[in-house]
Protein backbone atom coordinates (compact mmCIF):
# COMPACT_ATOMS: atom_id res chain seq x y z
CA UNK A 1 0.00 0.00 0.00
CA UNK A 2 2.79 2.58 0.76
CA UNK A 3 4.34 1.53 -2.59
CA UNK A 4 0.99 2.53 -4.19
CA UNK A 5 0.75 5.67 -2.40
CA UNK A 6 4.06 6.56 -3.01
CA UNK A 7 4.19 6.18 -6.64
CA UNK A 8 0.65 8.61 -7.00
CA UNK A 9 2.46 11.10 -4.61
CA UNK A 10 5.10 11.43 -6.88
CA UNK A 11 3.40 11.12 -10.18
CA UNK A 12 1.46 14.00 -8.57
CA UNK A 13 4.70 16.10 -8.42
CA UNK A 14 6.10 15.03 -11.78
CA UNK A 15 2.53 16.08 -13.33
CA UNK A 16 2.71 19.80 -11.10
CA UNK A 17 6.39 20.01 -12.53
CA UNK A 18 5.64 18.98 -16.04
CA UNK A 19 3.08 22.49 -16.09
CA UNK A 20 5.67 24.33 -14.60
CA UNK A 21 8.83 23.30 -17.01
CA UNK A 22 6.05 23.72 -19.82
CA UNK A 23 5.82 27.58 -18.91
CA UNK A 24 8.75 28.12 -18.61
CA UNK A 25 10.02 26.54 -21.94
CA UNK A 26 8.06 29.06 -23.67
CA UNK A 27 8.72 31.55 -21.69
CA UNK A 28 12.43 31.27 -23.12
CA UNK A 29 11.75 29.63 -26.08
CA UNK A 30 13.15 26.00 -25.16
CA UNK A 31 11.96 25.11 -28.48
CA UNK A 32 15.23 26.07 -30.02
CA UNK A 33 17.35 23.34 -28.35
CA UNK A 34 14.97 20.94 -29.90
CA UNK A 35 14.33 22.26 -33.73
CA UNK A 36 18.03 23.44 -33.87
CA UNK A 37 20.41 21.75 -30.90
CA UNK A 38 23.30 23.74 -32.30
CA UNK A 39 22.44 27.54 -32.01
CA UNK A 40 20.76 26.87 -28.49
CA UNK A 41 21.75 28.44 -25.33
CA UNK A 42 23.03 26.36 -22.41
CA UNK A 43 19.55 27.61 -20.54
CA UNK A 44 16.99 26.32 -23.27
CA UNK A 45 18.78 23.04 -23.69
CA UNK A 46 18.90 22.41 -19.99
CA UNK A 47 14.94 23.62 -19.24
CA UNK A 48 14.03 21.32 -22.84
CA UNK A 49 16.11 18.37 -21.29
CA UNK A 50 14.24 18.69 -18.42
CA UNK A 51 10.93 19.13 -19.89
CA UNK A 52 11.34 16.35 -21.90
CA UNK A 53 12.50 13.91 -19.25
CA UNK A 54 9.80 15.09 -16.60
CA UNK A 55 6.89 14.49 -19.45
CA UNK A 56 7.94 11.24 -20.63
CA UNK A 57 9.21 10.25 -16.68
CA UNK A 58 6.34 11.61 -15.38
CA UNK A 59 3.78 9.30 -18.11
CA UNK A 60 5.89 6.19 -17.01
CA UNK A 61 4.98 7.24 -13.33
CA UNK A 62 1.07 7.80 -13.78
CA UNK A 63 1.12 4.46 -16.09
CA UNK A 64 3.39 2.74 -13.25
CA UNK A 65 1.30 4.02 -10.72
CA UNK A 66 -2.05 2.85 -12.90
CA UNK A 67 -0.57 -0.55 -13.14
CA UNK A 68 0.22 -1.04 -9.14
CA UNK A 69 -2.99 -0.17 -8.20
CA UNK A 70 -4.46 -2.46 -10.89
CA UNK A 71 -2.59 -5.60 -9.84
CA UNK A 72 -3.16 -4.48 -6.06
CA UNK A 73 -7.08 -4.76 -6.33
CA UNK A 74 -7.00 -7.83 -8.20
CA UNK A 75 -4.28 -8.91 -4.88
CA UNK A 76 -7.20 -8.08 -2.83
CA UNK A 77 -9.87 -9.79 -4.66
CA UNK A 78 -8.58 -13.06 -4.11
CA UNK A 79 -7.45 -11.79 -0.63
CA UNK A 80 -11.13 -11.75 -0.20
CA UNK A 81 -12.37 -14.37 -2.21
CA UNK A 82 -10.02 -17.06 -0.61
CA UNK A 83 -11.55 -15.41 3.29
CA UNK A 84 -15.10 -16.10 1.86
CA UNK A 85 -14.42 -19.74 0.70
CA UNK B 1 -3.13 -18.70 -10.97
CA UNK B 2 -3.40 -15.94 -8.52
CA UNK B 3 0.25 -13.94 -9.36
CA UNK B 4 -0.76 -14.40 -13.31
CA UNK B 5 -3.70 -12.24 -12.81
CA UNK B 6 -2.01 -9.53 -10.28
CA UNK B 7 0.26 -9.36 -13.34
CA UNK B 8 -1.99 -9.35 -15.89
CA UNK B 9 -4.20 -6.70 -13.90
CA UNK B 10 -1.35 -4.70 -14.07
CA UNK B 11 -0.60 -4.67 -17.68
CA UNK B 12 -4.04 -4.17 -18.10
CA UNK B 13 -3.35 -0.96 -16.00
CA UNK B 14 -0.64 -0.19 -17.43
CA UNK B 15 -2.10 -0.19 -20.98
CA UNK B 16 -5.32 1.69 -20.08
CA UNK B 17 -3.14 4.56 -18.70
CA UNK B 18 -1.14 5.31 -21.78
CA UNK B 19 -4.73 5.37 -23.45
CA UNK B 20 -6.10 7.35 -20.63
CA UNK B 21 -2.95 9.52 -21.28
CA UNK B 22 -3.34 9.62 -25.06
CA UNK B 23 -6.95 10.62 -24.64
CA UNK B 24 -5.93 13.53 -21.64
CA UNK B 25 -3.77 14.94 -24.34
CA UNK B 26 -5.53 15.02 -27.61
CA UNK B 27 -8.78 16.22 -24.96
CA UNK B 28 -8.72 19.75 -27.69
CA UNK B 29 -9.16 17.32 -30.77
CA UNK B 30 -12.72 17.43 -31.48
CA UNK B 31 -13.11 21.43 -30.73
CA UNK B 32 -10.42 21.92 -33.44
CA UNK B 33 -11.45 19.15 -35.66
CA UNK B 34 -14.84 20.34 -35.70
CA UNK B 35 -13.31 24.33 -35.62
CA UNK B 36 -15.11 25.37 -33.50
CA UNK B 37 -14.42 29.02 -32.81
CA UNK B 38 -12.69 29.71 -29.24
CA UNK B 39 -10.52 26.13 -29.88
CA UNK B 40 -9.17 28.40 -33.39
CA UNK B 41 -9.39 32.06 -31.24
CA UNK B 42 -6.93 30.26 -28.75
CA UNK B 43 -3.92 29.11 -31.39
CA UNK B 44 -4.84 32.48 -33.41
CA UNK B 45 -3.68 34.78 -30.26
CA UNK B 46 -0.82 32.36 -29.68
CA UNK B 47 -0.09 32.93 -32.87
CA UNK B 48 -0.39 36.40 -32.67
CA UNK B 49 2.30 36.45 -30.30
CA UNK B 50 4.74 35.68 -32.68
CA UNK B 51 3.38 37.90 -35.40
CA UNK B 52 3.68 40.72 -32.84
CA UNK B 53 7.65 39.85 -31.43
CA UNK B 54 10.46 41.38 -34.22
CA UNK B 55 11.32 37.83 -34.91
CA UNK B 56 14.66 37.24 -37.29
CA UNK B 57 17.58 34.23 -38.46
CA UNK B 58 19.09 34.71 -35.08
CA UNK B 59 15.59 33.23 -33.55
CA UNK B 60 16.33 29.55 -35.20
CA UNK B 61 20.05 29.23 -35.25
CA UNK B 62 19.48 25.89 -37.28
CA UNK B 63 23.63 26.52 -37.56
CA UNK B 64 22.87 27.24 -41.95
CA UNK B 65 22.02 30.62 -42.09
CA UNK B 66 19.64 29.35 -45.46
CA UNK B 67 17.78 27.42 -43.27
CA UNK B 68 17.25 29.73 -40.54
CA UNK B 69 15.91 32.14 -43.17
CA UNK B 70 13.73 29.42 -44.70
CA UNK B 71 12.38 28.53 -41.18
CA UNK B 72 11.43 32.30 -40.56
CA UNK B 73 9.66 32.85 -44.20
CA UNK B 74 7.82 29.21 -42.95
CA UNK B 75 6.99 30.54 -39.82
CA UNK B 76 5.68 33.76 -41.44
CA UNK B 77 3.55 31.64 -44.50
CA UNK B 78 2.06 29.24 -41.82
CA UNK B 79 0.72 32.03 -39.80
CA UNK B 80 -0.74 33.56 -43.04
CA UNK B 81 -2.58 30.34 -43.76
CA UNK B 82 -3.37 29.50 -40.17
CA UNK B 83 -5.50 33.05 -40.09
CA UNK B 84 -6.82 33.06 -43.32
CA UNK B 85 -8.03 29.57 -42.95
CA UNK B 86 -9.52 30.55 -40.07
CA UNK B 87 -11.21 33.63 -40.93
CA UNK B 88 -12.73 32.17 -44.50
CA UNK B 89 -14.33 29.23 -41.19
CA UNK B 90 -15.27 32.27 -38.88
CA UNK B 91 -16.25 35.59 -40.83
CA UNK B 92 -16.39 36.96 -37.82
CA UNK B 93 -12.53 36.91 -37.62
CA UNK B 94 -12.32 38.37 -41.30
CA UNK B 95 -11.08 41.78 -40.42
CA UNK B 96 -9.01 41.12 -37.49
CA UNK B 97 -6.88 38.73 -39.00
CA UNK B 98 -7.10 40.31 -42.26
CA UNK B 99 -4.85 42.96 -40.39
CA UNK B 100 -2.22 40.27 -39.09
CA UNK B 101 -1.95 38.84 -42.45
CA UNK B 102 -1.10 42.20 -44.03
CA UNK B 103 1.64 42.40 -41.02
CA UNK B 104 2.77 39.27 -41.99
CA UNK B 105 2.91 39.82 -45.79
CA UNK B 106 4.54 43.03 -44.98
CA UNK B 107 7.23 40.79 -43.21
CA UNK B 108 7.83 38.38 -46.01
CA UNK B 109 8.24 40.67 -48.77
CA UNK B 110 10.49 42.64 -46.78
CA UNK B 111 14.72 42.56 -48.36
CA UNK B 112 15.90 40.45 -45.21
CA UNK B 113 12.95 37.71 -45.54
CA UNK B 114 14.39 37.34 -49.29
CA UNK B 115 17.89 37.30 -48.19
CA UNK B 116 17.77 33.37 -48.07
CA UNK B 117 16.91 32.96 -51.40
CA UNK B 118 19.05 35.61 -52.71
CA UNK B 119 22.44 34.52 -51.18
CA UNK B 120 21.55 31.59 -53.05
CA UNK B 121 20.56 32.75 -56.06
CA UNK B 122 22.41 35.47 -56.01
CA UNK B 123 19.60 37.66 -57.43
CA UNK B 124 16.48 39.11 -55.83
CA UNK B 125 13.71 37.49 -56.05
CA UNK B 126 11.33 39.94 -56.73
CA UNK B 127 14.20 41.85 -59.21
CA UNK B 128 13.77 38.87 -61.38
CA UNK B 129 10.00 38.48 -61.80
CA UNK B 130 9.30 38.26 -65.63
CA UNK B 131 13.01 36.42 -65.69
CA UNK B 132 14.12 33.26 -66.30
CA UNK B 133 15.19 32.63 -62.95
CA UNK B 134 12.40 30.57 -61.20
CA UNK B 135 12.70 31.33 -57.44
CA UNK B 136 10.66 28.93 -55.97
CA UNK B 137 11.92 28.36 -52.44
CA UNK B 138 10.69 31.83 -52.18
CA UNK B 139 8.04 32.77 -54.88
CA UNK B 140 6.52 29.64 -54.94
CA UNK B 141 5.56 30.50 -50.87
CA UNK B 142 4.91 33.73 -51.12
CA UNK B 143 2.01 32.46 -54.19
CA UNK B 144 0.60 30.52 -51.69
CA UNK B 145 0.58 33.16 -49.08
CA UNK B 146 -0.24 36.18 -50.85
CA UNK B 147 -3.22 34.19 -52.91
CA UNK B 148 -5.18 32.92 -49.85
CA UNK B 149 -4.69 36.56 -48.64
CA UNK B 150 -6.82 37.32 -51.43
CA UNK B 151 -8.71 35.05 -50.58
CA UNK B 152 -9.92 36.21 -47.45
CA UNK B 153 -9.72 40.03 -48.14
CA UNK B 154 -10.02 40.60 -52.24
CA UNK B 155 -9.20 44.57 -52.04
CA UNK B 156 -5.99 43.87 -49.79
CA UNK B 157 -3.12 46.22 -50.61
CA UNK B 158 -1.20 43.29 -51.78
CA UNK B 159 -3.19 42.46 -54.95
CA UNK B 160 -1.07 43.42 -57.08
CA UNK B 161 2.16 41.48 -56.09
CA UNK B 162 0.24 38.69 -56.23
CA UNK B 163 -0.49 39.20 -59.60
CA UNK B 164 3.09 39.93 -60.74
CA UNK B 165 4.38 36.19 -58.53
CA UNK B 166 1.40 34.11 -59.88
CA UNK B 167 2.03 35.71 -63.65
CA UNK B 168 6.39 34.97 -63.07
CA UNK B 169 5.48 31.75 -61.88
CA UNK B 170 3.08 30.72 -64.55
CA UNK B 171 5.03 31.91 -67.18
CA UNK B 172 8.17 29.54 -65.78
CA UNK B 173 5.89 26.84 -65.10
CA UNK B 174 4.18 26.59 -68.62
CA UNK B 175 8.07 26.56 -70.13
CA UNK B 176 8.87 23.97 -67.91
CA UNK B 177 9.82 20.23 -69.34
CA UNK B 178 9.90 19.27 -66.25
CA UNK B 179 6.76 20.59 -64.97
CA UNK B 180 8.83 21.49 -62.03
CA UNK B 181 10.65 24.98 -60.86
CA UNK B 182 14.09 25.15 -59.45
CA UNK B 183 14.36 26.21 -55.97
CA UNK B 184 17.57 27.35 -55.72
CA UNK B 185 19.92 26.83 -59.00
CA UNK B 186 20.28 23.33 -59.83
CA UNK B 187 18.24 22.26 -57.32
CA UNK B 188 14.51 20.72 -57.77
CA UNK B 189 12.56 19.48 -55.10
CA UNK B 190 8.68 18.58 -55.82
CA UNK B 191 7.47 20.01 -52.54
CA UNK B 192 8.33 23.34 -52.86
CA UNK B 193 6.54 23.20 -55.98
CA UNK B 194 3.10 22.05 -54.81
CA UNK B 195 3.14 25.64 -52.84
CA UNK B 196 2.66 26.97 -55.91
CA UNK B 197 0.69 24.23 -57.70
CA UNK B 198 -1.97 25.47 -54.70
CA UNK B 199 -1.41 29.48 -55.13
CA UNK B 200 -2.94 28.54 -58.76
CA UNK B 201 -5.93 26.84 -57.23
CA UNK B 202 -6.52 29.81 -54.82
CA UNK B 203 -5.91 32.51 -57.42
CA UNK B 204 -8.38 30.56 -60.04
CA UNK B 205 -10.75 30.44 -57.43
CA UNK B 206 -10.60 33.80 -56.34
CA UNK B 207 -10.25 35.56 -59.85
CA UNK B 208 -12.52 33.48 -62.19
CA UNK B 209 -9.00 32.95 -64.67
CA UNK B 210 -8.64 29.47 -65.95
CA UNK B 211 -5.26 27.64 -66.01
CA UNK B 212 -6.98 24.60 -66.17
CA UNK B 213 -4.99 23.35 -68.54
CA UNK B 214 -1.93 24.13 -66.84
CA UNK B 215 -3.23 23.05 -63.37
CA UNK B 216 -4.11 19.80 -64.87
CA UNK B 217 -0.59 19.22 -66.66
CA UNK B 218 1.62 20.15 -63.65
CA UNK B 219 -0.68 17.50 -61.76
CA UNK B 220 -0.52 14.49 -63.97
CA UNK B 221 3.30 15.15 -64.24
CA UNK B 222 3.70 15.29 -60.34
CA UNK B 223 1.45 11.70 -60.35
CA UNK B 224 3.32 10.02 -62.81
CA UNK B 225 6.77 11.27 -63.10
CA UNK B 226 7.11 12.29 -59.30
CA UNK B 227 5.56 9.77 -56.77
CA UNK B 228 7.14 6.42 -55.99
CA UNK B 229 5.31 3.24 -57.97
CA UNK B 230 6.06 1.08 -54.51
CA UNK B 231 4.58 3.54 -52.08
CA UNK B 232 2.91 6.48 -53.75
CA UNK B 233 4.71 8.93 -51.79
CA UNK B 234 6.80 11.68 -53.40
CA UNK B 235 10.43 12.24 -54.30
CA UNK B 236 11.76 14.79 -51.85
CA UNK B 237 14.60 15.87 -54.78
CA UNK B 238 14.91 15.15 -58.11
CA UNK B 239 17.83 15.55 -61.20
CA UNK B 240 16.91 19.15 -62.82
CA UNK B 241 18.46 17.59 -66.18
CA UNK B 242 16.11 14.79 -66.81
CA UNK B 243 13.76 14.57 -63.42
CA UNK B 244 14.82 11.50 -62.09
CA UNK B 245 14.91 11.22 -58.26
CA UNK B 246 18.20 12.12 -56.39
CA UNK B 247 16.33 11.39 -53.02
CA UNK B 248 14.21 8.27 -52.16
CA UNK B 249 10.21 9.24 -51.02
CA UNK B 250 10.02 10.47 -47.94
CA UNK B 251 6.99 11.05 -45.13
CA UNK B 252 7.85 14.86 -44.32
CA UNK B 253 7.79 16.08 -47.62
CA UNK B 254 4.65 14.26 -49.28
CA UNK B 255 2.67 15.62 -46.00
CA UNK B 256 3.44 18.68 -46.77
CA UNK B 257 3.18 18.84 -50.14
CA UNK B 258 -0.66 16.87 -49.71
CA UNK B 259 -1.15 19.81 -47.56
CA UNK B 260 -0.42 22.40 -50.15
CA UNK B 261 -2.40 20.56 -52.84
CA UNK B 262 -5.36 20.31 -50.87
CA UNK B 263 -6.04 24.37 -51.76
CA UNK B 264 -6.24 23.37 -55.50
CA UNK B 265 -6.27 20.21 -56.44
CA UNK B 266 -8.38 17.63 -53.71
CA UNK B 267 -8.32 14.57 -55.40
CA UNK B 268 -4.48 13.98 -55.50
CA UNK B 269 -3.72 15.36 -52.03
CA UNK B 270 -6.84 12.94 -51.08
CA UNK B 271 -4.21 10.28 -52.78
CA UNK B 272 -1.34 10.99 -51.02
CA UNK B 273 -2.71 11.02 -47.67
CA UNK B 274 -4.19 7.78 -48.68
CA UNK B 275 -0.78 6.34 -49.89
CA UNK B 276 0.49 7.87 -46.14
CA UNK B 277 -2.04 6.29 -44.28
CA UNK B 278 -0.96 2.78 -46.16
CA UNK B 279 2.25 2.64 -45.33
CA UNK B 280 3.26 5.69 -43.35
CA UNK B 281 1.27 6.14 -40.22
CA UNK B 282 1.10 3.98 -37.11
CA UNK B 283 -1.53 3.96 -34.01
CA UNK B 284 -0.07 3.17 -30.64
CA UNK B 285 -2.84 2.70 -27.78
CA UNK B 286 -4.15 6.36 -29.04
CA UNK B 287 -0.96 8.33 -30.06
CA UNK B 288 -0.02 8.69 -33.76
CA UNK B 289 2.96 8.34 -35.47
CA UNK B 290 4.16 8.84 -39.19
CA UNK B 291 7.42 7.30 -40.29
CA UNK B 292 9.73 9.74 -42.19
CA UNK B 293 11.43 6.46 -44.93
CA UNK B 294 9.08 4.34 -45.83
CA UNK B 295 9.98 0.62 -44.51
CA UNK B 296 12.54 -1.27 -44.82
CA UNK B 297 14.65 1.94 -45.30
CA UNK B 298 15.22 4.39 -42.40
CA UNK B 299 17.68 7.10 -41.56
CA UNK B 300 18.30 9.90 -39.12
CA UNK B 301 16.54 12.92 -40.68
CA UNK B 302 17.57 16.09 -41.56
CA UNK B 303 16.77 20.05 -41.14
CA UNK B 304 12.93 18.63 -42.86
CA UNK B 305 11.62 15.81 -41.61
CA UNK B 306 13.24 16.79 -38.01
CA UNK B 307 14.53 14.20 -35.82
CA UNK B 308 13.81 10.72 -36.90
CA UNK B 309 13.04 8.27 -33.84
CA UNK B 310 12.50 4.78 -33.77
CA UNK B 311 11.52 5.50 -37.50
CA UNK B 312 8.88 7.70 -37.06
CA UNK B 313 9.23 11.32 -37.55
CA UNK B 314 8.89 14.21 -35.78
CA UNK B 315 7.84 16.78 -39.10
CA UNK B 316 5.86 13.64 -40.72
CA UNK B 317 3.86 13.55 -37.63
CA UNK B 318 2.47 17.19 -37.23
CA UNK B 319 2.25 17.54 -41.51
CA UNK B 320 -0.46 14.55 -41.40
CA UNK B 321 -2.66 16.46 -38.46
CA UNK B 322 -3.27 19.10 -41.41
CA UNK B 323 -4.12 16.19 -44.04
CA UNK B 324 -6.47 14.47 -41.52
CA UNK B 325 -8.54 17.41 -40.85
CA UNK B 326 -8.30 18.79 -44.71
CA UNK B 327 -10.00 15.10 -46.06
CA UNK B 328 -12.22 14.57 -42.67
CA UNK B 329 -10.01 11.64 -40.96
CA UNK B 330 -10.94 12.37 -37.36
CA UNK B 331 -9.16 9.50 -36.09
CA UNK B 332 -6.08 10.52 -37.01
CA UNK B 333 -6.98 13.68 -36.35
CA UNK B 334 -7.11 13.27 -32.42
CA UNK B 335 -4.20 10.53 -32.25
CA UNK B 336 -1.57 12.91 -34.23
CA UNK B 337 -2.70 15.88 -32.29
CA UNK B 338 -1.96 13.69 -28.93
CA UNK B 339 1.09 12.61 -29.89
CA UNK B 340 2.28 16.64 -30.88
CA UNK B 341 0.27 17.65 -27.80
CA UNK B 342 2.35 15.29 -25.49
CA UNK B 343 5.77 15.60 -26.95
CA UNK B 344 4.92 19.79 -27.95
CA UNK B 345 3.65 20.37 -24.07
CA UNK B 346 0.60 23.37 -25.12
CA UNK B 347 0.31 26.16 -22.50
CA UNK B 348 -2.64 28.26 -23.82
CA UNK B 349 -2.19 27.32 -27.84
CA UNK B 350 1.69 27.91 -27.73
CA UNK B 351 3.75 24.89 -27.30
CA UNK B 352 6.69 24.22 -25.13
CA UNK B 353 8.34 22.34 -27.31
CA UNK B 354 7.07 23.95 -30.32
CA UNK B 355 8.60 28.27 -30.66
CA UNK B 356 7.83 29.92 -33.44
CA UNK B 357 7.80 27.82 -36.17
CA UNK B 358 6.34 24.76 -34.38
CA UNK B 359 3.83 27.12 -32.82
CA UNK B 360 2.95 28.38 -36.86
CA UNK B 361 2.86 25.05 -38.16
CA UNK B 362 0.37 23.43 -35.92
CA UNK B 363 -2.00 26.63 -35.88
CA UNK B 364 -2.17 26.18 -39.71
CA UNK B 365 -2.09 22.66 -39.96
CA UNK B 366 -5.41 22.42 -37.36
CA UNK B 367 -7.23 24.46 -39.10
CA UNK B 368 -6.69 23.28 -42.15
CA UNK B 369 -9.89 23.65 -44.33
CA UNK B 370 -10.88 20.84 -46.90
CA UNK B 371 -10.13 21.09 -50.68
CA UNK B 372 -13.77 22.04 -51.19
CA UNK B 373 -13.62 25.22 -49.51
CA UNK B 374 -11.28 26.74 -51.51
CA UNK B 375 -12.98 25.58 -54.81
CA UNK B 376 -16.27 26.50 -53.97
CA UNK B 377 -15.12 30.22 -53.83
Amino acid sequence: MKTGIALAAISLVALGLDRLLAGLAVDTNAAAAFLSPGGASVDQALIAGVFLLVRVGGAGLVALTAAWWSAALVRAAWRAARMTI
Amino acid sequence: MRRASSLLAALIGFLLAVRGLAAWHGRDADALFDGELEAQRERARAMDAWTGADLDRGDFSTGAARFDGEWLFVTRLMAVLGYAQTALEHPELRAEHAARIDESLDAMLAPEARAFDREAWGRDALSDLGGVRDHVGYLGYLSLALAVARAVSPTSRHVEMEERVMRHLVQRASASELGLLETYPGEVYPTDNTTFFGALGVHDAVTGEDHGALRRRLSRRLETRYRDPRTGLLYQRVDPDDGAPLDGPRGSGTALAAYFLSFSDGALSLALHRSLRAGMLTRTLGFGTAREYPAPSGGWGDVDSGPVILGQGVSATGFVIGLARAHGDRETFRAHLATASFFGGPVDGRHALGGPLGDALLFALTTALPPSRWEAR
